[in-house]
């Protein structure tokens, strides 16, 4: 992605510090605790978020973008609170099921999130990186596949090209070509040194793609590796999985 | 940073558009005025045209606010897509109450040129009774989404039923609280949505009494200014769930 949108002065992601990060939400029970003294860091290049489920990496991206607020501990994007660096430069997050509105067409959607309502960078069929996308411009969302909303919600977390990126499975639902366009879009932007966090259960996808692991269960983070490290000592992000959550030898 | 209201136009426009009036809800707005030309006064508890016109104006008002309303003040599929772009979701909620104002305008406008057209027709017209049902539909239209958008932005689960319960309330709380002290009138004529103070404000245009009018227009004013800060300060709270 160039910067046509000229937003974005800084030229790499910002890094994310999470320290002893504590975050209560309201649940469907009542109030529950997502994060409980969290520390971990996130630098620009694409880093997997791994864990069971209900270990709090949805929580975890939500708190990063500003979404939900911090009850405890210090987190921090590129130095700054998050709030700070959200309103300067905005961020780019994909939910696990994106909610989009039904009743917009694609083009009235994606512009809409597009700050000050700039032109939508791209051309023809190739928008915002994503291989596709500007077919979709004229259809209205509510008739469109799951795989092609998803590619949708995945465009409105690039427009205004963020420096950081947050997705929470977003190859969940994809068929294997939608999964290779996406894993090719990501490695583009962690190359160019945008810091990319990647919730996912797919270590294999993982894999191709990550340059870093984080490990989190209970809202805590059980580790952190490069990728090097994990595929020096463990073989594959599998292997080292299988270490770290179920005690096998990796 | 702001999205703009070019921006918030586009949506709030499809959002009419294909979800709520929609097209075809629109043409009944538009076409519902005929009734206004019908013998209302033959209705036994309408009595007088000049009566069935306000009560079919209050009835159009506040289905079409109810309906643009519908929800929450603004509503989760849009909040969590400007929230993560730093768009201020409390500016994204001012600019579609202004949009909403707009589209309730226009449909006022032609209500009562309905209106006025058809006490014309039956000799019950008068220069005032233009403005005055104006003012009458855009005041209840606009109380209605206000007080709706309050409670959505505030959690509550079904706007729509608890505003049509405060206008209940609101129309019936003379005969309600008759015998209740003067202080309790009052603190339930500041607390409930002045829905009558909608009528008041249509009479008092239409027989020129414009300090009347003024005293209404202020009291419905301040209900609307309260509401909509405290609306707008509730989406701008907004978290997602779980």
């Amino acid at each position: 992605m160039n910067s046509s949108c000229g937003r974005s002065e800084q030229l790499r992601g910002p890094e994310v510090v999470a320290t002893e990060l504590v975050v209560a939400y309201e649940g469907g029970k009542g109030p529950a605790l997502g994060l409980r003294g969290l520390t971990a860091r996130f630098v620009p290049g694409i880093t997997g978020l791994v864990g069971p489920n209900g270990a709090g990496k949805s929580t975890f991206l939500r708190t990063v973008c500003g979404l939900l607020p911090p009850s405890g501990g210090a987190l921090t994007l590129g130095g700054r609170e998050p709030s700070a660096f959200i309103a300067a430069h905005g961020t780019g997050f994909l939910p696990e099921n994106p909610p989009l509105p039904p009743y917009l067409t694609v083009r009235e959607f994606l512009s809409g999130v597009l700050p000050g309502g700039a032109p939508l960078p791209g051309e023809g069929d190739d928008l915002l990186g994503l291989p596709g996308l500007g077919s979709l411009l004229p259809r209205r969302i509510g008739v469109l596949s799951h795989g092609q909303r998803k590619k949708v919600a995945l465009g409105a977390a690039l427009s205004g090209e963020p420096w950081l990126l947050l997705l929470d499975e977003p190859t969940n639902g994809l068929d294997p070509g939608a999964v290779r366009e996406l894993r090719e879009v990501l490695t583009g932007l962690g190359r160019e040194g945008r810091t990319v966090i990647v919730s996912s259960h797919h270590l294999d996808e993982l894999q191709r793609m990550a340059d870093a692991l984080v490990f989190v269960r209970d809202g805590q983070a059980l580790g952190a590796w490069t990728r090097r490290e994990a595929l020096e000592e463990h073989g594959s992000f599998d292997a080292l999985y299988e270490k770290a959550f179920l005690g096998r030898p990796g | 940073m702001n999205r703009g209201l070019r921006t918030a136009w586009r949506w709030r426009s499809a959002y009419w558009r294909r979800s709520s009036p929609g097209v075809a809800g629109g043409m009944v707005y538009a076409l519902l005025p005929v009734l206004f030309f019908l013998p209302l006064e033959a209705v036994p508890i309408i009595e007088e045209r000049g009566r069935g016109i306000l009560i079919l104006t209050w009835f159009l008002s506040v289905a079409l606010a109810l309906g643009v309303v519908a929800g929450r003040g603004l509503r989760e599929e849009e909040s969590i897509w400007l929230a993560q772009k730093g768009i201020s979701l409390g500016d994204a909620a001012l600019e579609d109450w202004i949009l909403d104002a707009g589209l309730f305008s226009v449909a006022c406008l032609w209500w009562a040129a309905a209106g006025a057209l058809a006490l014309w027709s039956v000799g019950h017209g008068s220069p005032g009774s233009w403005p005055s049902l104006f003012a009458f539909g855009m005041a209840t239209c606009t109380v209605t989404r206000t007080f709706g958008g309050l409670l959505s932005a505030w959690g509550g689960r079904r706007p729509s039923d608890l505003t049509v319960l405060g206008a209940f309330l609101s129309l019936t709380a003379p005969v309600l609280l008759v015998k209740q002290p003067v202080l309790v009138q009052r603190a339930a004529d500041w607390i409930l949505p002045p829905f009558p103070e909608a009528v008041t404000l249509m009479g008092a245009i239409r027989a020129g009494e414009l300090s009347s009018a003024g005293g209404a227009l202020l009291h419905l004013l301040s209900f609307i200014g309260v509401c909509l800060a405290g609306g707008v300060w509730g989406v701008s709270r907004w978290k997602p769930k779980g």
